[in-house]
């Protein structure tokens, strides 16, 4: 779990109560949800019943109003090592699959006011911004869903390798399968990224 | 297989890796690269060598016709670059 969704997991329990630990917890595995949900869902569960429909639907602006600025202190903090890190929304049509792989990122989250994906952006040397699908504290994550070894996966390598030195942060790919981290790994060489680890994650 | 949409797959593949970064995203041209690569590993051997076959014969096509020789060496070597081959399937 990356260190905004615990500071996530924290604010939510915090703010809401004990009672809705186990919710909140399930929600945030994965990573896959920010402050502001964790705190609309969580508070929407608890009075669930004992609000009309307008009651529950003020409830949920006052909340992502508030939680709109806790989420804001959460990156904050969350970002206070390396505060080049900027959350980008990523509007990219992709198949269900590659989707469900590329959100599962440790540290993936969405834009609960846009619904979109977001992605991890950080500069490179060049000035070119560079995007990744999650972050775990000083590790930012890039979901590989193939294995494609052409001259423009090489490139990419090296443009992420350079943006990471310069950010002072390092980079992991992630992959489905053993076949895919050998052929990512032989990329990574060609590139000469050595700030760039390859793990096998399986979908 | 059907060949248009063999055709289709590597004209496709050849856009995406060799347009320039002001014509299309490179990292979105490398994730719906990956996306292709990921979806063409579903094939059965079989399909996998009939796609290997294609390539080479429409690469000698694109040769014979005077494309640039990147574009040329690129669908040559698709099938080693998207991990098509597996050398057991030829046997």
């Amino acid at each position: 779990m990356g260190k905004l969704a615990k500071l996530s997991l924290k604010l939510g329990n915090e703010v809401i109560g004990g009672a809705a630990a186990e919710t909140t917890s399930a929600l945030v595995t994965g990573g896959k949800i920010n402050a502001v949900e964790i705190l609309t869902h969580t508070a929407t569960n608890l009075v669930s019943g004992a609000l009309g429909e307008a009651g529950e639907k003020a409830l949920k602006e006052t909340l992502e109003k508030g939680g709109n600025k806790a989420l804001k202190s959460a990156d904050d903090v969350a970002g206070a090592s390396n505060n080049q890190v900027k959350w980008v929304d990523e509007n990219a049509l992709m198949s269900p699959s590659a989707r469900t792989y590329n959100d599962s990122a440790p540290g993936a989250r969405s834009n609960v006011q846009t619904q979109c994906p977001q992605a991890p952006q950080i500069n490179g040397p060049d000035g070119r911004t560079v995007r990744f699908d999650g972050q775990d504290g000083n590790v930012l994550i890039d979901r590989k869903s193939g294995g494609a070894t052409t001259q423009k996966s090489v490139n990419q390598a090296q443009r992420q390798s350079a943006a990471l030195r310069e950010a002072g942060m390092t980079g992991s790919w992630e992959v489905s399968n053993e076949k895919a981290l050998k052929r990512a790994q032989k990329v990574l060489d060609k590139a000469g990224a050595e700030n760039i680890e390859v793990i096998v994650v399986t979908p | 297989m059907n060949e248009i949409l063999l055709r289709i797959i590597i004209q496709h593949l050849s856009f995406l890796e060799l347009s320039s970064d002001e014509i299309i995203n490179q990292d979105a041209a490398i994730q719906e690269i990956e996306n292709i690569c990921s979806e063409l590993e579903n094939l059965s051997s079989v399909d996998k060598k009939k796609f290997r076959d294609f390539v080479k014969t429409y690469a000698e096509i694109e040769s014979t016709a005077g494309q640039p020789e990147e574009r040329v060496e690129f669908i040559k070597n698709i099938p080693e670059s998207l991990g098509l081959i597996n050398h057991s399937d030829d046997e």
